[in-house]
């Protein structure tokens, strides 16, 4: 049994009446992980869902080249363990990877489908969320199969980066920390190249690193960047 | 103006509990529910190259297709058009319409004479109240499109194009045959489609296609459409390397 506010705190369940979000707290448990954790392993299908509260998930698999590539990066609110809803949940070449600490609210696969039964609502909300990832997921599709690197690094930093109380012109932190490498295994390119194309942007003014405090981006000047207009150095 | 093609030419088809069935994604409901659900659902068709979702609106209904193919497409930076997703009968289109707002990036046409049982959002929201298994039902197929879309990317950001196409083919192989013989396609595509599909020109992906085609994998039949042997195929996906796989087929086969 967790708190019930914890879960008012979960974005996507905002519009779930309060005994909905109680009969959920009632089988919740608060779980945490520390960096390179694996949360749901590699084929072994999913038996709990968690709301993520704190930290950076990874879900990663690893390509037939041999290399890690990283598909998608879950944020805080977000909702993991989708699989759980398959009757036969096929074995899944991807992990879910803690990126750093952790904080979720783990509820159990036949916990969750009971509730879920008796508070639609609940079940409604939780398949936004999937509907909202499954959205984002088609659109990485696109930059992946279509965009040159700048391109898709350009998409990830407009992702990321931090807008709130920020002009569009204004240079901004990204509301989450990535290394270059996992910014590398999240577009499909190598380290290097990765973070050779961060100088090129940088030369652009597009962006701004800061030694061990991250990068700053400009979410204007990477719009223009990404629609392909010219550049003028800052 | 009336919602539904169908509506439009005079036609108000509605939908059998029967019907209702017969589609994968709600063939696991009581009779009590499908019952429920066909008093508001609708049939709706729609030509070649009609759009079912339009580009920047977002999707105001549930469609789930019983006839013909329909294509996610999105445009890329450059230009260029690319097929994100083939929806085949039995596959749900549209799971955006359960978000209160949604600036809808993509658009799905109708690659063939499509036909479809349509659920509005505003019926979905008042059948879910009393049968929550049908929101459960469109929690299951979210979640199985969730899964497939997670594997292309994977393959999209990682494996080289006759490795993406043969996954494709693969995927579009008429499962009923035996593993080791020649099979057609469930669904043909053409060789553009296919390009959009895996991110490759037309013209690369003609060439691919005749590689396969001497690996053994691929019988191309002038009209026809082509024939696949999965398992030559699941041999190029599994080694991740069309070279590899090369390699390793004995002379004799």
């Amino acid at each position: 049994m967790i708190d019930p506010e914890l879960l008012r705190g979960v974005p996507s369940l905002v519009e779930v009446p309060a005994a909905g979000l109680e009969s959920l707290a009632r089988e919740a448990r608060e779980v945490e992980y520390h960096p390179g954790d694996r949360i749901m392993p590699l084929i072994k299908p999913p038996d709990q869902v968690l709301f993520l509260l704190d930290g950076l998930v990874k879900l990663v698999g690893i390509s037939q080249a041999g290399n890690e590539r990283i598909v998608y990066v879950f944020r805080p609110g977000e909702v993991l363990g989708s699989r759980i809803l398959l009757d036969v949940s096929p074995e899944s070449a991807y992990e879910s990877v803690a990126m750093q600490n952790v904080r979720a609210l783990a509820v159990g696969k036949s916990d969750f489908l009971r509730v879920a039964e008796e508070h639609p609502e609940l079940l409604l909300a939780v398949t936004r969320e999937f509907a909202r990832r499954l959205e984002g997921l088609t659109t990485r599709m696109l930059g992946a199969m279509s965009d040159e690197v700048p391109i898709r690094l350009g998409q990830l930093l407009m992702d990321f980066a931090s807008r709130d109380g920020h002009g569009e012109e204004d240079f901004v932190p990204l509301s989450y920390p990535l290394t270059h490498e996992a910014m590398a295994q999240i577009i499909g390119a190598s380290r290097p190249h990765t973070s050779s194309v961060l100088g090129n942007l940088e030369l652009q003014g597009v962006l701004r690193r800061r030694s061990d405090r991250g990068l700053l981006v400009c979410p204007a000047r990477v719009a223009r960047m990404i629609r392909g207009e010219e550049m003028s150095p800052n | 103006m009336s919602r539904f093609p169908s509506e439009r030419k005079g036609q108000t088809m509605a939908v059998s509990p029967q019907m209702l069935s017969d589609c994968r994604t709600l063939s696991d409901l009581s009779p009590a529910t499908l019952e429920a659900i066909s008093e508001y659902a609708r049939q709706a068709e729609f030509r070649q190259g009609e759009r079912l979702i339009p580009l920047g609106q977002p999707p105001q209904r549930l469609l789930i297709l019983t006839e013909g193919l329909a294509k996610l497409v999105g445009v890329s930076i450059s230009g260029h058009e690319r097929i994100l997703s083939i929806y085949r009968p039995h596959d749900m289109v549209g799971p955006g319409v359960l978000m209160d707002s949604l600036e809808n990036e993509h658009e799905v046409t109708a690659m063939s004479r499509v036909k479809a049982v349509a659920i509005s959002r505003r019926d979905l929201l008042i059948i879910g109240r009393t049968h929550p298994s049908l929101i459960m039902a469109l929690a299951k197929e979210v979640s199985r499109q969730l899964v497939a879309m997670t594997e292309r990317v994977m393959t999209a950001t990682s494996a080289e194009v006759p490795v993406r196409l043969s996954q494709l083919l693969l995927e579009f192989a008429d499962g009923n045959g035996a593993d080791e013989v020649f099979v057609p396609l469930a669904h043909p595509l053409t060789h553009e489609s296919m390009a959009q599909i895996i991110g490759a020109s037309r013209p690369h992906t003609s060439t691919v296609l005749r590689d396969l085609e001497g690996f053994g994998a691929v019988q191309r039949r002038s009209g026809r459409g082509l024939l696949v042997r999965p398992s030559r195929l699941r041999q190029i996906v599994g080694d991740g390397d069309f070279s590899v796989a090369k390699e390793q087929l004995p002379l004799s086969a």
